[in-house]
């Protein structure tokens, strides 16, 4: 997927959301085996969630404590502190939970969408210790790769 | 006029006829023109020797042949004229095209890509000759050609060395013969039928028919001769640390003068002309011969002296690899490939047992003290050391070779004219092996004139040899630039650059030839190419043929760089660093299309703080050329780096300098955009090096596109963002892995 092409489309469509929302959708249905995701994919399908969040104007200050949270228990994977990070990925679910429930109206829509799509992942590894260690770098990759093209495709911090 | 000159002369006239018949000058087949033409020539220069070589041109083809025998000529002029018809047979292989038929109109293929021909023109420096789609040549050219000729003609005696040059001046863009696909040049076919008569004359030969004249060519009447020099790199650039540029340059021209000397010695012992000399050029030689025992014998001799020589002079640093095979004429036409294979396999093996004539190759001297030359290492007997003081006071002990190179360097590469070589032993010159070589600038005699070049015969009673070489360089103050100012001279990080280069897959092309005459053409054009319009592309001429490269600064008239060596298929250069980079692309830019795409060239470029000792900077550049060969060819090392494949196919580098590189940079600075973004494009390099430690993982590209997005420059960099999943599944590599040759370039011309 070509990141100038989608950006060009979201300059020109102001609806563009609408056109990916089923793309989200189908990306959400997916999560379940997220561990099969090859690398291309990750990129191609944070380009998809990242052009839909921007057309619908999420800011990433938003979602920067998920962030945050996410970046922390991906350092304590990688330096293996801890074995067991179920605890810490059941945070990182409610925190989601909490901000998409208390956001306003024209972002709560964002915001689910990029629920969908993470909580089925977040759940998976907070049932099965062994799964979330495996998959957490990968997860954090999505997750930044969803910034990053956030940010690319025009999207705005605050 | 003596017999063998007359033969010699003959050959170099014999189709004379074809460009005049081709102008329309006269009526007739071109056996009748040609004869026309130099009885005019004779009139008009009241030289009588033309009216004898007129028969040449008009007694060369079997059906006139009958007719000799009633000519109220002197015999040995008969004999002369079935060995000319006889060599112009065993010359022209080409002839069996004859099928496509004749069009006097077509013009010359290009020996490096038969789909492409020459337009008709002289040969000089100005008019780098590109082969393009020229359907015909007309009438009008060729008399322009003709009349030219003609004009040179006049001017000089009838002698083989100063026709010669002559006949190659006018005469090289136009095609031996007008069936289809000829790539061979009527020069080299006049030349090599000059060569090949002679020999079989030397060999014994005396025909008085044509019976006789094919039985000359069935017997195993010639030698070919090849010498290939080996230890080149060694012999120029192990000199130690006082070894400045111009020094370097001095060792390089040194040895093509031996080269020279030894050439000229076995044309001079086995009553030859300079036409036998089928080629000259970077460290390699061939020569036809005749095959008999006093001509063996001869060589042998020569090859002990040149051995002995070589061993005394340079401790088995250099040497030269001579070895012969006999043959007959009809091989030399219809196997030249295997002939010429045979004698390659035993120059081969003759490199490899190198110095086996020379008696105490293993004996230690005698009981005398040795002692090193400070500049190039030679261990000589003390009393023969001479002091040589440097301009920082520095008494160094030397060598006499490195003693007499040593002053005569500044005026071996100065000298405007050329050189002598003297049998004289003066103690002035440089020694050679047979002679002694002196900058010549007006007055000197000896035996032959190498005069640089040029096509135009001087008046001179000495041989003529027309000694071209790339001989540009920098001055500055009066003198040659040395190592510290050209990196004084250079962009942002104060370095010299270095390019060395050749031809990719050349003993395959050379051993693919078919015949002595093309594998004349081609071997004089790509010489030329090195040595003679190198100098054109370093002085900026060509431009519109070359076009755009990638550049760091306005490429001026007199850049900073010194050709250290370039000739036969290769060249090494050393200048301001910024400079040489342009100067690679300029260089393949022109090769390419002189060559019109039928060969490749590799090259390696380095980056040297001006106080690396030489030796070190070549053992670098041969390892780095080396690479490029490996990974491929058809491609240039421009920096270090890492990853799966060091060099660059040349496209893709010209491609991204195109794309990014001219977006980032332009005239001599960042451009706007990039001003203040020095640290962005380092970290775009740190992003390609989470690619290349794995290429699976994709971080590289969402960072990549968060970085640039955040400095709004994502679009100069379109080519190397997104994943090209194509690539992907063919296991080449994304873009991104090529974009650090043309950072690291740009960041090393801004560097404070």
């Amino acid at each position: 997927m070509d990141p100038f092409v989608v950006k060009n489309q979201l300059r020109m469509d102001k609806n563009y959301w609408s056109k990916v929302e089923p793309k989200v959708k189908e990306i959400a249905r997916k999560a379940e085996n997220f561990q099969d995701w090859k690398p291309g994919e990750v990129l191609d399908y944070a380009i998809t969630i990242a052009s839909y969040l921007v057309s619908k104007d999420l800011r990433t200050n938003q979602i920067r404590k998920i962030l945050e949270m996410v970046r922390n228990v991906e350092l304590k994977v990688k330096t293996g502190r801890d074995e067991d990070i179920r605890d810490d990925v059941v945070r990182i679910r409610l925190l989601l939970a909490y901000t998409v429930g208390r956001s306003q109206k024209n972002t709560k829509e964002a915001l689910e969408h990029l629920y969908m799509v993470l909580e089925p992942i977040l759940k998976k590894m907070s049932e099965d210790n062994n799964f979330a260690v495996n998959n957490f770098g990968k997860f954090f990759d999505f997750l930044q790769a969803i910034v990053a093209y956030h940010r690319f495709l025009g999207g705005k911090e605050k | 006029m003596d017999i063998k000159e007359l033969i010699a002369l003959g050959g170099l006239f014999h189709d004379i006829g074809k460009p005049v018949q081709r102008a329309h000058l006269y009526s007739g087949d071109h056996s009748i023109q040609g004869y026309r033409f130099l009885l005019d020539l004779a009139r008009e220069t009241g030289v009588k020797e033309y009216e004898t070589l007129a028969l040449f041109a008009r007694y060369h083809h079997r059906k006139y042949m009958e007719e000799v025998e009633k000519l109220k000529i002197p015999d040995d002029v008969k004999v002369a004229l079935y060995l000319v018809y006889i060599a112009d047979n065993i010359s022209s292989r080409e002839r069996e095209d004859e099928r496509s038929g004749y069009d006097v109109r077509r013009p010359l293929k290009s020996v490096f890509n038969r789909d492409l021909s020459y337009p008709l023109y002289q040969l000089s420096l100005e008019r780098l000759p590109i082969p393009g789609t020229v359907e015909r040549i007309g009438s009008e050219e060729y008399r322009r050609i003709v009349e030219a000729l003609k004009g040179d003609m006049k001017r000089v005696e009838p002698r083989t060395d100063k026709v010669m040059p002559i006949l190659e001046k006018h005469l090289t863009f136009v095609s031996s013969v007008t069936t289809e696909n000829n790539v061979i040049s009527l020069y080299d076919h006049l030349k090599m039928t000059s060569a090949i008569a002679l020999a079989l004359y030397n060999a014994g030969c005396r025909p008085r028919s044509v019976g006789e004249a094919e039985k000359c060519m069935k017997e195993k009447n010639l030698l070919l001769i090849e010498g290939d020099f080996s230890g080149i790199q060694d012999f120029i650039y192990s000199v130690s640390g006082k070894g400045t540029l111009k020094y370097l340059r001095a060792r390089s021209a040194y040895l093509e003068l031996i080269g020279w000397d030894i050439v000229l010695k076995i044309i001079k012992d086995l009553n030859l002309t300079l036409a036998n000399i089928v080629f000259n050029a970077g460290g390699h030689f061939m020569i036809v011969a005749q095959n008999t025992k006093d001509a063996r014998n001869k060589l042998e001799d020569i090859r002990r002296k040149v051995t002995t020589w070589l061993w005394k002079s340079f401790e088995g640093k250099l040497y030269i690899g001579i070895d012969w095979e006999e043959c007959s004429g009809e091989e030399l036409m219809k196997d030249f490939k295997e002939v010429r294979g045979r004698l390659k396999k035993k120059v081969t093996i003759r490199k490899l047992k190198r110095f086996e004539f020379v008696d105490g190759v293993f004996s230690i001297g005698k009981a005398e003290k040795l002692e090193e030359c400070q500049i190039c290492g030679v261990e000589v007997p003390e009393e023969e050391l001479k002091e040589l003081e440097f301009k920082d006071g520095e008494v160094a002990k030397v060598c006499k070779t490195c003693h007499a190179l040593w002053f005569l360097g500044e005026r071996l590469i100065k000298m405007e004219k050329g050189l002598v070589l003297t049998d004289k032993i003066t103690g002035e010159g440089i020694p050679g092996p047979f002679s002694e070589f002196l900058p010549y600038e007006g007055q000197l005699q000896g035996k032959y004139l190498l005069l640089k070049n040029t096509f135009n015969p001087p008046r001179t009673d000495m041989v003529f040899v027309p000694y071209v070489v790339a001989d540009y360089y920098r001055e500055k103050e009066g003198r040659v630039i040395n190592f510290n100012e050209l990196a004084e001279e250079s962009m942002g990080a104060k370095r010299i650059g270095v390019i060395k280069g050749d031809v990719d897959k050349l003993g395959e092309y050379f051993a693919n030839r078919r015949s002595i005459s093309e594998y004349s053409t081609a071997s004089r054009f790509m010489d030329y190419f090195f040595k003679f319009y190198l100098k054109g592309v370093i002085r900026g001429y060509y431009s519109d043929i070359i076009g755009e490269v990638p550049s760091l600064s306005e490429w001026k008239e007199n850049p900073n760089v010194v050709v250290v060596y370039a000739g036969g298929d290769d060249f090494f250069i050393v200048g301001s660093w910024n400079e040489i980079f342009e100067l690679a692309f300029r260089i393949r830019e022109a090769f390419r299309r002189y060559t019109g795409g039928g060969l490749t060239i590799s090259m390696a470029l380095g980056y040297f703080h001006p106080k690396t000792p030489i030796y070190r900077i070549a053992d670098v550049m041969t390892e780095r050329l080396e690479k490029a060969k490996d990974e491929g060819r058809d491609a240039i090392y421009v920096i270090e780096r890492t990853g799966w494949r060091i060099s660059y196919p040349w496209e893709i580098y010209m491609d991204f300098w195109r794309e990014i590189g001219r977006k980032v940079y332009s005239d001599g600075r960042l451009t706007e955009k990039f001003g203040d973004k020095k640290g962005l494009l380092h970290k775009v390099l740190e992003l390609r090096e989470l690619y290349v430690r794995d290429p699976r993982d994709v971080r590289w590209a969402y960072l990549l596109a968060y970085h640039l997005s955040r400095h709004e420059v994502e679009e100069v960099f379109r080519r190397i963002l997104g994943i090209d999943s194509k690539a992907l599944e063919e296991g080449k590599p994304q873009p991104i892995y090529w974009v650090d040759g043309i950072l690291k370039v740009i960041l090393m011309a801004v560097r404070g």
